[in-house]
């Protein structure tokens, strides 16, 4: 790939990784250290294929590997019983804005996941299964239960 | 409120542009031959020098003194010692074996397959139950659904294949191919946020069931089922009393018998990207079911992109991902 293949790889998708990673690590620093990794191993591996769509896909299920790597590490299973959300960089317009995004950001990791790929990237049951490893009945779980939990935190439905 | 006040803090977030810079710095520090295939080091500011008539003289001569020296210490080599073919041959197998080393030459393609080749046989243990076993020594359990309302029998057969005594057994072969950052217990590894299907195919020890026993597995409620109960629904292996069994029939993922169901390659392995440290190769998985009706193919062609790292001096699976 040419250097002007890899930035316009980078400058299209650096946002998307950012916010999964986000999704997935609740931290700013986390995320870019993800976001780095992400596109220095799609660049090493010199990946790169016409489907844009398949190289999004591509680049979320190496990203959702990462932070799961990253979680597994000694850092996360041993000093973090919880991981907190770091609310620094994060500007609200309105009360619910915050309602609802602190209340997505405190459901599990796997459920938070799950909402980020169908509701913000609008990927389908399947293809959302499909990044994350899983089948399309184990997303529609997930995506039943995380319906499910934020109707108890936010105390009413979610409109979707 | 909706979910669409999500989707609106979550656009305000932007990487930082440093990260651009650092991304790309790194690349070019590690890799600058590849990022510019037309890439060409020009070489500015050499000052070229001239040396003396008389310098250029004792140059000649010291290099014909050095050639000289080498003539006679091989003559006396050959002369004095009575192996001294032997001596020279091991001069010059210590000098082959530097010179190797040195140059770093892997065969990646032989590399892959093996280690591919490793790592599908892992999968056809662990997630297959393919492995050697008695079919006259089994016990059985009734599993049964009051939601569902169903029963069926689970029968595992004792496996005598003899590198496998227990569950963890099983689970150090896997983690020693496929999983090396894993715990190192199974039952650790089964909480392990993406490696939930360790639970599916090591179910244990489910020594507190009585052989032939009924066993509820009520799927209203899964979070009361316990563990033995789920282990012979759904293991692919279990402990039972000091001794290793693998399933005949799993319910997930599924439908077919365990044991009739073999992951195959249908391609060589297509070499990616190669470095001094690390490559990375893609090979496609298939899975054949063999019933009744003969041999099935589920035409699955799941693509693996297989990488692998230099680690202390030996290569190793560093991670599969499906394509």
């Amino acid at each position: 790939m040419t250097s002007e293949r890899l930035e316009q790889i980078y400058d299209k998708y650096k946002d998307h990784v950012y916010r999964l990673a986000f999704a997935y690590c609740k931290n700013k620093a986390d995320a870019e250290d993800i976001m780095q990794e992400v596109f220095i191993r799609c660049f090493s591996l010199d990946i790169d294929v016409e489907n844009e769509a398949m190289l999004k896909s591509w680049l979320f299920k190496v990203t959702v590997n990462k932070c799961r790597d990253m979680f597994r590490s000694l850092r996360y299973k041993y000093s973090l019983t919880a991981v907190p959300l770091e609310e620094a960089d994060i500007t609200y317009e309105t009360p619910e804005e915050s309602d609802v995004f602190r209340a997505v950001m405190s459901l599990p990791t796997k459920y938070r996941t799950v909402i980020h790929l169908y509701y913000y990237e609008g990927y389908s049951v399947k293809e959302a299964g499909e990044i994350l490893g899983i089948n399309e009945s184990a997303v529609q779980t997930q995506l039943y239960r995380a319906r499910k939990k934020l109707k108890n935190i936010l105390g009413k439905e979610l409109r979707l | 409120m909706n979910i669409k006040d999500y989707k609106r803090v979550m656009d305000r977030f932007e990487a930082d542009e440093k990260c651009k810079e650092e991304v790309f710095d790194m690349l070019k520090r590690e890799n600058k031959i590849k990022l510019n295939k037309d890439y060409t080091e020009d070489v500015s500011g050499v000052e070229v020098r001239h040396g003396s008539n008389i310098t250029k003289y004792i140059g000649i001569a010291a290099a014909f003194a050095l050639v000289a020296g080498g003539i006679c210490t091989t003559s006396v080599l050959l002369h004095n010692s009575r192996n001294g073919s032997s001596q020279l041959a091991e001069v010059i197998e210590d000098e082959s074996e530097e010179t190797t080393e040195t140059s770093e030459q892997y065969d990646y393609y032989a590399i892959a397959q093996e280690l591919t080749d490793s790592y599908l046989e892992c999968v056809n243990i662990v997630l297959n139950g393919d492995i050697s076993y008695d079919t006259e020594d089994y016990i059985s359990f009734y599993v049964y659904d009051t939601f569902k309302e169903f029963e069926d029998e689970r029968r595992f057969f004792k496996v005598t294949d003899k590198r496998f005594g227990s569950c963890q057994d099983v689970y150090e072969y896997y983690r020693g191919i496929a999983g090396p950052d894993l715990p190192e217990n199974f039952m650790d590894a089964r909480n392990v946020d993406d490696q939930a299907m360790i639970k599916l195919w090591l179910g244990g020890d489910v020594s507190e069931l009585e052989n032939g026993s009924r066993v509820n597995i009520n799927s209203e409620d899964m979070s009361s089922v316990d563990v033995s109960a789920q282990s012979v629904n759904s293991g692919v292996y279990i402990d039972y009393n000091g001794q290793l069994y693998v399933a005949d029939v799993v319910t997930h993922p599924y439908k077919y018998s365990v044991l009739d169901i073999k992951s195959v390659y249908t391609n060589e392995p297509e070499l990616v990207e190669t470095g001094a440290e690390s490559f990375a190769a893609l090979r496609t998985i298939n899975n054949i079911h063999y019933g009744d009706d003969g041999e099935i193919s589920s035409e699955t062609n799941n693509k693996k992109l297989f990488t692998f790292a230099l680690i202390n001096g030996e290569w190793k699976i560093d991670s599969v991902i499906s394509q």
